[in-house]
């Protein structure tokens, strides 16, 4: 291994519980929302718990404007981010598939009570699992591509993630409700931004950011689809806005993410019933969500001319998104039982810990058959 | 009119006008009343903030206060109106109200120098004392004379006939101190007027809850409800405000240690500590109004935070805030009380402005505050909100045969003084040149603008 190789590494490692620069450290958050949750002190009563659905809207709402940008920002590289979308999209239904299919026969045989029904409760695991935690890797080399392969398998989750909730809210016409999202996200980011290009004082303008971000997240939720969808057209359009409208809003909005991102894993914490189906449902859903990336990397990687293993320590850390999309899933279910959301949460923290060691051991290893 | 002005007012009515037609779309698509409450809740706030903040831009180009734009805009948008802001939303919006009393006392507590007033307190209290029983004594003989014509209990007898009186005068007279306070804020006015007021309302908010406890113990007493009891009495207030302010000291001297030492994610750990007063102070049974105000005059008093950062945070935590406080008051206003008792509640409301500035005359007198200056100081008592509407609901539920009519009156008299008040203060803010003084370098006007007397 060449000196300096172990920064390819250094990425990835962090991302792992989230603690990066960029991102909340997830455990630590986790944990305080479960220690301050109903099955502990109950400070955050379930009655509680319910007056903070619209933080996880908005909170989804801009964690998609970040996706859409992100993807808008990386549209500037044309034909190679087709291949890296094309790649990320690959692994991620590779990981969705075995987890669906693995979770499913599990559920079947087990019967364990489920707020749905098994399949449709598999398939929510699944597509949780299938994102990877966001990735601060710039340049051109081999670790770069495999961090975009991670960075955009937020999109995967994004689009069968607006049909899912809206499926669960129980719309007939997927498609007209998913589009009405679509076209309330472009309405209130081309309102938005016109706002913010002729906005007076900074308090103003970051009342506009806010009240934005709250409509996105909003209109989603009234409508009852998935705010990552208005979120992310919002995102793509002010990306490719005039550079001082999108300097703006991402001045503005970073100031919002991390508190609504903690209240988010807080929430999340304090959500998580402890009781002995959480067990037979989180520990298999790290395992299969570790098996589903795996292969996934092995496939993509082969495709793509990656090393597996690198690939594999960049998809390994399964990131916020997914707890987020549980969430949102939770509140269109609207039932006390929070099986699904609990599970993923806690597969999501130990999937974190078991991405830890993954990073720590695997450049060793590299380095000793190297030696070798 | 320039041709950038004239852009940003064609853009932001179009954007304004896209908001408002996709609220329309989407009730139209999805009805509000099909939906569970709190997926209401996002969507009731985003258009709250954009929207009235640009109805409150238009209402600064008509030199009026932002803060009735946002009103005036959840009036129109609200139940009784267009109904853009449903019932639910409306209810919903509500749930910042804690959270905006408390940062508005907080940021009146920041503003207050007790070394720098020091010399002033006696003369405002003096003015505030006056004034306050001056409108109690006036109205409180008005409504006793006058208690067989108002559609309350008009066959009420022996001590009843004086005791439901008390409880409607107490009503009647409260001020709002949140809405007086965030006209300041909303405007950064600065100067005598605006201390004298802030010092005159903070000390009206302590008389009412005093003035509120011993009438609802009067009137509970000749109701026959509960016994009178002078210990429990004394008991709660003392717990209610000498507890509130000592809460209040030990949370803001914990900030100021914070500000201190840490110093990061001001806006956060501020709407933290928001959060915090306004959820134990329900719990302790304190006031949260006084116990913010008590934190706010800790940090400011106590241990002083040199820098922006602490200005900056409470600008961008504050005026969001602000927005949605103030939709939500005008979307829950009840139009239905307004139209039963147009009449007399407009009567009503001009015999208590006629009051206050008869009052205000004579406390200024009293207090040898006669500077031009303080001269429209009554204008800041004039607006009531929150607080008022909160009590007549305790009335209304404790005595549910007259409180319910008392409730009705009161509301009615509040919503037309929630929408003159902050006009009225702000045209005395922009008489007195005070308007904009908190930002300007200027120091801050004292002995020479207020006089103080001899001895």
């Amino acid at each position: 291994m060449p000196p300096g190789s172990w920064r390819a590494f250094a990425p990835a490692r962090h991302a792992a519980l989230g603690f990066s620069e960029h991102a909340a450290p997830s455990l630590v958050f986790v944990l305080t929302g479960v220690v301050l949750g109903p099955e502990l002190l109950d400070v955050l009563s379930v009655n509680l718990l319910a007056q903070f659905d619209p933080a996880v809207s908005v909170t989804l709402a801009v964690l998609g404007i970040f996706v859409g940008s992100g993807l808008s920002a990386a549209a500037s590289h044309g034909r190679v981010t087709f291949w890296w979308v094309t790649g990320a999209t690959l692994q991620g239904l590779i990981t969705f598939g075995t987890v669906a299919a693995a979770m499913y026969l599990l559920l079947h045989q087990w019967g364990l009570p489920l707020p749905v029904d098994p399949l449709t409760g598999a398939a929510v695991l699944g597509l949780c699992s299938t994102v990877s935690a966001a990735v601060r890797e710039t340049g051109s080399g081999t670790a770069s591509n495999a961090a975009r392969i991670a960075d955009f398998d937020d999109l995967l989750l994004v689009a069968l993630g607006a049909f899912a909730v809206a499926w669960l809210a129980g719309w007939s016409s997927l498609v007209v409700v998913v589009g009405l999202t679509l076209v309330a996200g472009v309405v209130i980011a081309v309102a938005g931004a016109a706002l913010l290009a002729f906005s007076g004082t900074a308090p103003e303008r970051s009342v506009f950011v806010t009240g934005t971000v709250f409509l996105l997240g909003g209109a989603a939720a009234y409508t009852g689809t998935s705010p990552l969808v208005s979120g992310c057209v919002a995102g793509l359009l002010w990306a490719r806005m005039q550079r001082s409208v999108t300097a703006l809003v991402d001045s503005d909005l970073k100031k919002l993410q991390h508190p609504l991102v903690v209240i988010l894993l807080i929430i999340a914490g304090a959500s998580i019933q402890f009781t002995y189906q959480l067990l037979w449902l989180a520990a298999p859903l790290v395992l299969f969500r570790l098996t589903g990336k795996l292969i996934g990397s092995l496939v993509t990687a082969r495709l793509f001319g990656l090393p597996a293993g690198l690939l594999a320590t960049y998809l390994a850390p399964p990131g916020l998104l997914g707890i987020a999309l549980a969430l949102n899933i939770q509140q269109v279910l609207s039932t006390g039982d929070t099986l699904l959301v609990s599970a993923v949460t806690a597969s999501t923290v130990a999937a974190e810990l078991l991405a830890l060691v993954l990073v720590i051991f695997q450049p060793l290893a590299l380095s000793s058959v190297e030696a070798a | 009119m320039t041709l950038f002005a004239r852009s940003r007012a064609a853009v932001r009515g179009g954007a304004f006008l896209a908001i408002v037609g996709l609220m329309v779309v989407l009730q139209r698509a999805v009805p509000a009343d099909a939906i569970s409450e709190y997926r209401t809740t996002g969507l009731a706030l985003g258009f709250a903030l954009v929207a009235a903040t640009l109805v409150g831009n238009l209402a600064d180009t008509f030199r009026l206060p932002r803060l009735s734009g946002y009103l005036i805009f959840g009036l129109a948008c609200g139940p009784y109106v267009a109904n853009l802001l449903t019932p639910v939303m409306a209810r919903q919006l509500q749930l910042v109200n804690g959270l905006a009393i408390t940062l508005i006392a907080l940021v009146a507590g920041l503003e207050i120098n007790i070394v720098r007033m020091r010399r002033r307190l006696g003369p405002m209290m003096a003015f505030g004392s006056v004034t306050i029983l001056s409108v109690f004594v006036g109205l409180l003989t008005l409504f006793v004379i006058a208690w067989p014509w108002l559609p309350i209990a008009p066959d009420a007898t022996g001590l009843q006939r004086l005791a439901l009186p008390v409880v409607l005068t107490t009503l009647v007279v409260s001020f709002s101190p949140t809405v007086t306070i965030a006209v300041m804020a909303e405007s950064r006015a600065r100067g005598p007027l605006s201390e004298l007021v802030l010092t005159v309302v903070i000390l009206a908010d302590l008389a009412l809850i005093l003035f509120f406890t011993l009438a609802m113990q009067f009137a509970r007493s000749v109701s026959g409800v509960v016994p009178a009891d002078d210990i429990s009495l004394l008991t709660r207030l003392f717990w209610e405000v000498a507890g509130s302010l000592a809460y209040g000291t030990l949370l803001g001297s914990l900030f100021a240690l914070y500000l201190r030492l840490i110093g990061r994610e001001i806006t956060v750990v501020l709407l933290a500590l928001c959060v915090l007063v306004t959820g134990t102070s329900a719990l302790l049974h304190f006031e949260a109004l006084l116990v913010a105000l008590a934190a706010g005059l800790a940090v400011e008093n106590i241990a002083p935070f040199q820098g922006d950062a602490l200005h900056d945070a409470v600008e961008r935590g504050a005026l969001p805030l602000l927005v949605v406080f103030f939709v939500a008051a005008g979307a829950n206003l009840n139009l239905h009380a307004l139209a039963e008792l147009g009449w007399l509640a407009l009567a009503l409301s001009g015999l208590r402005l006629v009051g206050l500035w008869l009052g205000a005359c004579a406390g200024r007198r009293v207090a040898r505050l006669d500077t031009s200056e303080t001269a429209a100081a009554w204008t800041g008592l004039v607006a009531q909100a929150g607080v008022t509407f909160g009590l007549a609901g305790i009335v209304a539920t404790e005595f549910r045969d007259w409180g319910m009519k008392v409730q009705t009156l009161v509301v009615a008299i509040g919503a037309l003084n929630v929408l003159i008040g902050p006009m009225l203060f702000r045209a005395a803010l922009v008489q007195a040149g005070e308007i904009g003084r908190l930002d300007s370098a200027s120091p801050v006007p004292t002995e020479s603008s207020v006089r103080v007397p001899n001895g």
